[in-house]
C-alpha cells in the first residue's frame, strides 16, 4: 500500500515512490538519497518530533512534517 | 552459542544489581535535595555518605540506574538492548571520573588557600564540592561498572563472529 | 608556483583532522567574506612544491541551498582551485559519493581521500580502490586521519594531479538522462561567453534542475529564451521534475560503481546499540540531561582552582606593581585598570577551555547530533532549535562560554535567538547579588526569593524566544533534516586541537574589548583623582540618572552598583560594600539599616540585576559570535528595556498587593 513515510511504524522497511513538496525541501531530500526507488527503514519514531530513518547506508533525522511529503510503497499494515 | 548465553546471563545479573544500587542511591539523593531545597530549607536533613543538596547529581544516578534496568529486555532475546548496558556503563564511568577530578580540584583549591595563608586541612577529601568527597558512592559504583563495559563489548564481538 | 588546494567533504568525515594533519596546525582562521561561517587556511610544502590549503565548509551537496553550500560552490566555481580534495567516509560511500559526482560535474580537478578506511574494514567492507579510481576517473587514496596514515600518499596525489589538468567530464549517466543533458549542452555552447565562464555540461544539468543561481546567469545570456524554452519542453518529455530524475541517475550511477567495487555488509554495530539506548523514547531525555549536568560540573567545578590560581597570580602581580610604582595614579592605572582588565579576561580561560574540551568530546563522538534529535521535540514548541538547549543550560554557569557554545547551531536565525536570550539564564556571578539582597530584606523568604530569580529568567527567556521568533526573526526553527554520523572514539589530540582553536579565538577577539572597557571604567571611577567614589564621575553619573530609576525605588547608590555590575555582575556586591563602608559579613545589615531597599524594591532590584545588560565579557562574546555590531547593540538595548519593564511591573503589582 502507498502511504506517507511519516505513518510507517518503527522497524518498517519501504520503497520511496514519490517526493513532493517545495523545491528547497525536495532537493534536500533528493540529495540525501530519498529518490524514487530508494529503500528506507524507520529506525526510531516516537509519538511526536523528528523521525530517524536509514536510507542509502546512513541515518538521517527528518521532521515529521517533511516525512508527510514522502510517499512510500509498503508491504505491511500500520 | 552456549558461551554467549552464559556470558549474557552474567551480564544481565550484573546490570540488575548495578541498576538497583544506582536507583536506590539516586532516589535517596534526589529526595534529600528536594526536601532540603524546597520543603524545609532551614533544616538540614541528611543521610550518611550521601550529599544532601545535589538534586541533579541524584537525578543522574537515578537515570543511570534506570538505563541499566532497561537492559533487562535482553532476557526477551532483544540483543539491541546491549545498548543500555553500554550507555549505562559509559555514563557511570564518566561520572566517576569527573567526580574524582572535582575532588582533585578541591584539593588544589585547599592547597592554594594554604599558600595564601590559611590553615591546611584534609576536609576536601571527605567534604568539599561533592559534600561527601571520596565517600560519594557513585565514584566507586562507576569503577565497578567497568567490568560491565568489558562484558558488553565482548558480547557484541561474539555476536559479530557468529 | 603555489598549488591551491580546497578540502571538501560531508560533515563528520574527518575533514578538519586531515586539514590539521596536512598543515601541521599552522592555520589562519578568519571568516568568509560577509558571512559568520569560519574560513580556515593553511600551508605546507611537499616535494619542493608550495601547497596552500583552504578548508571548505562541510556539505552534503552543492545545490547551493545553505550558506555553507553556497560558499563551497562559489569557491570552486569562481576561485577555481588547482586541486579539490574530496574527503569521503569509506564506511558510508553511497551517500558520500553523491558529493563526489557533483564535483566531477563541476569539472573540478578531484582527488578522493577514502577516509576512515580502518572503520570500513572493521565493519566488514572490502573496497577495490583501484576499481573505484578507474570508474570515477580520479585518484583515490585510502587514509586514516586519526593515525595520519595515507597523508604522504595524499600529498603525492595532490602534486601529481596539479600537473595534469583534467578537461571535460568523463562522467556518463544513463542514456535517457544523457540525451537531455547533451541537447541542453549543445544549445548553451552557442553562447560563447557563457561557455567560456563555466563548464557547459554542468550548466546544462543545473538549468534542468532549475538551480536559482545558474538561472540568474542564464537571464544574462543572449540565448536566454531558447534555453528556457528547451528546458520547458525537456521537462515535459521527462514527464516529471528533472531534479528528481537527475538525483535518481546519480544514485543509480553510484550503485553501479559500488556494486562492482565494494563487498560486504555491516553487522549489528556499536552505532546501532548506542542509538537504541541514547534515542530511546523514555531514556533519551534523562540520559541527555545527565550528560549535560556532567558537562556542567566538568566545566565549572573542575576548572575552579585554575581560575583562583590566575586570580592569585594577578593579585600578587598587583601588589608587586603598586609597591614598585611610586606614582600613585600610574600605579592605580596599572593595578586596577590594566592588570584588572587582563586578569578579568584570563579568569575566563579555564571554564572556556574546559567547556570546549567537553563539547568537542561530545561532538567528535557523534553524540551531539543525537542530543539535538532528543531535545528537538521540546525545544521546537518553544520556538527554539534542539541544539539551543546546550548553550541555555551552560548559561547557568557563565554566559560567556554559553554564547560561544551556540556555534553548534547551524542556522543563523536559530543561533541569534539563542544568543539573545542566553543572558537571561542566571549565571553564577549573579547568585551573590541575589543572596545579598534577599538576605537583607526578604527575611525568611530569602531562599524562595533566590529561586524565583532563576525561574523568572527561564520564563523570560522562553517568552522572548517566542517573541523574537514571531517578530524580528520570523519563520520556524529550520526544518529538521540532519544526518547522524557513525559514533567514533574521539582522539585526545583532535579534541585538544578543537579546544585550542575555539578557546584562543575568545582570547583574541573578546580579550581586547574586555580589557579596554575595564580601563575606561577604572578611569570613570577614579577621577577626579583622589575623590571618594561618591564624587567620581561614576558617582555624578549615578546622581544624574537617579530620577530615571526613582519609579523603581532605586537611589543613586543602587544605580552606581548596577553600573559597576556591567563589568561582572558579582561586582554589584563589592560596590555596595564600598559605598556603605561595610565588610562583606555586615553588608546585609548595613543595607537594611540604611534603608536602601524595602522588600519590594529589593526584589525589583534583584530582577533588574538578572535582566539588565549582559556583563562586558558576555557582550564581547556576543559580538564575536554574531559578528555584527547591530545584534550586539540590540542585545544591550532590549535587555535594558526588558529589565526596566519587568522591575516596574514588579513594583506596580507589589503596590496593588499592598507591599510598600
Amino acid at each position: 500500500m502507498r502511504l506517507p513515510l511519516a505513518f510507517l511504524p518503527e522497524n518498517a522497511e519501504a520503497i520511496v515512490v514519490e517526493v513532493r513538496g517545495g523545491m528547497g525541501i525536495m532537493r534536500r531530500l533528493l540529495d540525501l538519497g530519498l529518490t524514487p526507488g530508494a529503500k528506507v527503514k524507520v529506525i526510531h519514531s516516537g509519538s511526536a518530533g523528528p523521525v530517524l530513518i536509514e536510507v542509502r547506508g546512513s541515518r538521517v533525522m527528518v521532521g515529521r512534517g517533511i516525512l508527510m511529503k514522502i510517499i512510500v510503497e509498503w508491504g505491511g499494515s500500520p | 552459542m552456549v558461551r554467549t548465553r552464559n556470558n549474557q546471563g552474567i551480564l544481565v545479573v550484573y546490570a540488575l544489581i548495578m541498576g538497583l544500587l544506582y536507583v536506590v542511591i539516586g532516589l535517596a539523593e534526589f529526595i534529600l535535595a528536594i526536601w532540603n531545597w524546597f520543603i524545609d530549607p532551614s533544616g538540614n536533613l541528611s543521610l550518611p555518605y550521601l550529599p544532601s543538596r545535589d538534586l541533579f547529581g541524584g537525578f543522574s544516578s537515578l537515570t543511570i540506574g534506570a538505563v541499566y534496568l532497561r537492559s533487562l529486555d535482553l532476557l526477551k532475546g532483544r540483543n539491541e538492548s546491549l545498548g543500555f548496558t553500554l550507555v549505562g556503563a559509559l555514563l557511570a564511568g564518566a561520572y566517576s571520573v569527573v567526580y574524582m577530578l572535582i575532588i582533585g580540584a578541591d584539593g588544589l583549591n585547599a592547597y592554594l588557600s594554604h599558600i595564601s595563608g590559611e590553615e591546611f586541612t584534609w576536609e576536601w577529601l571527605t567534604q568539599g564540592t561533592l559534600e561527601t568527597g571520596i565517600l560519594r558512592p557513585e565514584i566507586w559504583l562507576g569503577l565497578a561498572s567497568l567490568p560491565l563495559l568489558i562484558l558488553t563489548l565482548k558480547n557484541l564481538e561474539s555476536q559479530k563472529s557468529e | 608556483m603555489t598549488i591551491r588546494v580546497a578540502l571538501i567533504g560531508n560533515p563528520n568525515v574527518g575533514k578538519s583532522l586531515i586539514f590539521n594533519n596536512l598543515t601541521g596546525g599552522r592555520v589562519h582562521v578568519g571568516n568568509w567574506p560577509g558571512k559568520t561561517v569560519e574560513k580556515k587556511e593553511g600551508r605546507c610544502r611537499h616535494r619542493g612544491e608550495d601547497i596552500q590549503i583552504v578548508d571548505l565548509p562541510g556539505v552534503y551537496s552543492l545545490t547551493a541551498q545553505t550558506i555553507d553550500e553556497m560558499i563551497a560552490r562559489d569557491y570552486i566555481v569562481k576561485e577555481k582551485p588547482d586541486v579539490v580534495v574530496d574527503i569521503v567516509d569509506a564506511s558510508n560511500l553511497e551517500r558520500n559519493l553523491y558529493l563526489t559526482l557533483q564535483l566531477l560535474e563541476l569539472e573540478a580537478n578531484v582527488v578522493v581521500a577514502l577516509n576512515k578506511y580502518d572503520l570500513a574494514k572493521s565493519l566488514g567492507f572490502q573496497i577495490d580502490v583501484e576499481g573505484l579510481s578507474k570508474m570515477l576517473g580520479v585518484r583515490v587514496i585510502p587514509t586514516i586521519a586519526t593515525t595520519k596514515e595515507g597523508m604522504q600518499e595524499l600529498l603525492d596525489a595532490i602534486v601529481e594531479a596539479s600537473k595534469q589538468r583534467r578537461r571535460g567530464s568523463t562522467l556518463r549517466y544513463n542514456e535517457r538522462v544523457e540525451k537531455i543533458i547533451s541537447r541542453m549542452e549543445q544549445l548553451i555552447q552557442e553562447d560563447k561567453l557563457l561557455a567560456e565562464a563555466y563548464p557547459t555540461r554542468w550548466l546544462a544539468i543545473k538549468v534542468l534542475e532549475s538551480d536559482e543561481e545558474v538561472l540568474k546567469e542564464i537571464e544574462k545570456s543572449s540565448q536566454k529564451e531558447r534555453i528556457l524554452a528547451l528546458k520547458e519542453s525537456l521537462q515535459k518529455e521527462l514527464g516529471g521534475d528533472a531534479s528528481v530524475v537527475l538525483a535518481e541517475a546519480r544514485y543509480e550511477f553510484i550503485s553501479g560503481v559500488l556494486g562492482k567495487t565494494v563487498r560486504g555488509a555491516k553487522p549489528l554495530t556499536v552505532t546501532d546499540l548506542l542509538d537504541k539506548a541514547l534515542l530511546d523514547k523514555y531514556a533519551g531525555i534523562p540520559v541527555f540531561l545527565s550528560s549535560m549536568w556532567l558537562l556542567f560540573r566538568f566545566t565549572f567545578d573542575v576548572s575552579a582552582p585554575l581560575t583562583s590560581l590566575i586570580e592569585m597570580f594577578f593579585g600578587w602581580l598587583g601588589t608587586l606593581a603598586s609597591a614598585s610604582i611610586p606614582n600613585e595614579q600610574l600605579a592605580g592605572f596599572v593595578v586596577n585598570g590594566l592588570l584588572g582588565g587582563v586578569g578579568a579576561v584570563l579568569t575566563f580561560i579555564p571554564p572556556i577551555f574546559f567547556l570546549f574540551f567537553g563539547l568537542s568530546l561530545l561532538e567528535d563522538s557523534g553524540y551531539l547530533a543525537r542530543a539535538a534529535f532528543v531535545m528537538d521535540r521540546i525545544m521546537y514548541r518553544l520556538g527554539l532549535h534542539g541544539k539551543s538547549f546546550i548553550p541555555l543550560l551552560l548559561g547557568f554557569g557563565c554566559n560567556v562560554p554559553a554564547v560561544m557554545a551556540t556555534r553548534i547551531i547551524e542556522s543563523d536565525e536559530d543561533r541569534i535567538i539563542t544568543i539573545l536570550v542566553n543572558p537571561l539564564m542566571s549565571c553564577s556571578a549573579r547568585l551573590p547579588v541575589y543572596i545579598l539582597i534577599s538576605s537583607a530584606v526578604l527575611g525568611s523568604y530569602a531562599a524562595i526569593g533566590v529561586y524565583s530569580m532563576y525561574l523568572l529568567g527561564i520564563a523570560l527567556a522562553l517568552i522572548m524566544a517566542l517573541l523574537f521568533r514571531r517578530t524580528i526573526l520570523k519563520g520556524k526553527p529550520s526544518p529538521f533534516i540532519l544526518e547522524l554520523p557513525h559514533y567514533a572514539r574521539p582522539t585526545l589530540r583532535n579534541t585538544a586541537l578543537h579546544m585550542w582553536e575555539r578557546g584562543s579565538l575568545f582570547l583574541k577577539k573578546a580579550g581586547t574589548i574586555i580589557t579596554l572597557t575595564m580601563i575606561v571604567v577604572w578611569f570613570l571611577s577614579s577621577y577626579p583623582w583622589g575623590s571618594h567614589i561618591e564624587e567620581s564621575y561614576v558617582g555624578m553619573l549615578g546622581r544624574t540618572l537617579e530620577p530615571l530609576f526613582r519609579p523603581l525605588g532605586f537611589d543613586w547608590r543602587a544605580v552606581v552598583a548596577l553600573f559597576f555590575g556591567f563589568l561582572a555582575k558579582e561586582v554589584v556586591v563589592g560596590t555596595f560594600g564600598l559605598l556603605l563602608g561595610a565588610e562583606a559579613t555586615g553588608l546585609p545589615e548595613a543595607l537594611r539599616s540604611q534603608g536602601i531597599f524595602t522588600p519590594l524594591t529589593g526584589f525589583a532590584f534583584m530582577a533588574f540585576t538578572l535582566i539588565y545588560m549582559p556583563c562586558v565579557a558576555t557582550i564581547a562574546a556576543i559580538y564575536r559570535e554574531t559578528n555584527s555590531l547591530k545584534w550586539t547593540l540590540f542585545a544591550i538595548v532590549y535587555s535594558m528595556i526588558l529589565a526596566y519593564v519587568v522591575a516596574f511591573a514588579i513594583i506596580i503589582v507589589g503596590h496593588l498587593l499592598g507591599f510598600a
